[in-house]
């Protein structure tokens, strides 16, 4: 079949009205379709991520309040065991009761420095020098280790025990004592 | 055979021509492609629609979990620090150099023909808790200063048994003018110093946690 000139003439005009539709539906709606796919995509990719570590810090927290308890009751008990006030008031007399329901009745605490506890927050360090004039060695000790069992937020320090050349049955006996307490 | 004549050819040449107009023919299949391109169309924007209601459903979640997780961190942030503080609290107790142990060793230590004279001891160091600890005093014997050696060996032992890296050195040793009476014997006497360091290791701690049970249970109470 031969294709005369006004038929060709229709072939190629509907040759280009096929390219333009192709084009237009690419650009003009496909186009924006795919791009507006490709951004929601994105944007619920990054909101499960989101979703996702969200609900970690949430499963992390429930670990946490677990924990907390335990955390707390230590807390708890530390803190019972700093009396309320200024330690000047309350230590120096502690001290002399403790060591007085030991038969050791001479006692003088004084304080030597104070500063804040820089790896425990809320807490600061006293530096106390508790002397004792005149005291029997071994009931001395055992007085000593009995302020260590029931003081647990008193460390000692220093210790020094001396013997008077005139008095070798007692000793004198000056402590440095670390304690803890609130701020 | 009857004669048949077509006089309607012209006609239906026209009507046959008509019928492959190229044109037209152009048109059904640009039609055809139009159609298929629109359900393409329509099909990806359903998809689309989908993808719209679920990024909205998953906003939804995320908008509802975001105050959650942030309380959750909040209160994780507290507790951790809390957690941190009692397990400082916890070790700073349990890590105190004791020295009842240290004096009961002493005390058992001593034989009778040693007498102490001084004692001072200082602790240094935070996490690891190292004790320097100076004992004057004077020996007395025939070999005063093998009775001094005896006590420093012994000392070194016995604080060897409880604690780590305990050692013990001479810092002097002197023959003394002076003597005693020992036993109802005359014996010469040597005045020494000497030089204990130990640390307070895994022995140090679990006395200090013994220790530090009865106050935390007194507290309960």
């Amino acid at each position: 079949m031969k294709l005369g000139k006004d038929e060709i003439q229709k072939i190629a005009l509907a040759g280009l009205l096929l390219i333009g539709l192709i084009y237009c539906y690419f650009t003009m709606l496909l186009g924006p379709l795919s791009a507006s796919k490709v951004v929601t995509t994105a944007s619920t990719d990054a909101l499960q991520k989101k979703i996702g570590e969200h609900k970690a810090k949430i499963r992390l927290g429930q670990k946490m309040d677990s924990e907390a308890p335990t955390a707390v009751n230590t807390i708890r008990q530390v803190n019972a065991m700093v009396p309320e006030g200024s330690p000047v008031a309350w230590f120096p007399t502690q001290m002399a009761d403790h060591f007085k329901k030991h038969g050791i009745e001479k006692v003088s605490t004084r304080l030597n420095s104070e500063m804040a506890d820089k790896e425990l927050p809320g807490f600061r360090r006293i530096t106390w020098g508790i002397d004792f004039p005149k005291v029997d060695f071994v009931p001395f000790a055992q007085a000593l280790a009995s302020l260590e069992n029931e003081h647990p937020l008193v460390e000692i320090s220093g210790l020094q025990v001396e013997t008077g050349a005139d008095d070798p049955e007692n000793q004198r006996v000056m402590l440095t004592v670390r304690n803890l307490v609130k701020q | 055979m009857a004669l048949h004549l077509n006089l309607y050819h012209e006609v239906q040449k026209q009507k046959a021509l008509r019928r492959r107009d190229p044109l037209k023919l152009g048109g059904y299949g640009l039609g055809a492609i139009a159609l298929c391109l629109a359900g393409f169309y329509f099909l990806q924007l359903g998809r689309q629609s989908a993808l719209t209601s679920e990024n909205k459903r998953v906003q939804t979640e995320h908008d509802q979990l975001a105050p959650k997780a942030l309380e959750a961190q909040k209160r994780a942030d507290e507790i951790s620090a809390m957690l941190e503080s009692s397990k400082k609290l916890v070790s700073r107790i349990e890590e105190r150099l004791l020295w009842a142990p240290i004096l009961e060793i002493l005390t058992q230590a001593v034989p009778a023909e040693i007498q102490l004279v001084r004692l001072a001891g200082d602790v240094s160091g935070e996490s690891a808790r190292r004790c320097t600890i100076t004992v004057d005093g004077i020996a007395a014997g025939e070999e005063a200063r093998q009775v001094a050696e005896d006590f420093r060996r012994v000392l070194g032992e016995r604080f060897g048994e409880k604690f780590k890296g305990a050692t013990s050195t001479f810092k002097t040793l002197e023959d003394s003018p002076d003597t005693v009476k020992l036993g109802g014997k005359t014996v010469p006497t040597a005045s020494f110093s000497i030089n204990l360091q130990v640390q307070g290791g895994l022995d140090g701690k679990s006395a200090a946690l013994q220790a530090a049970q009865p106050a935390a249970q007194k507290t309960e109470a």
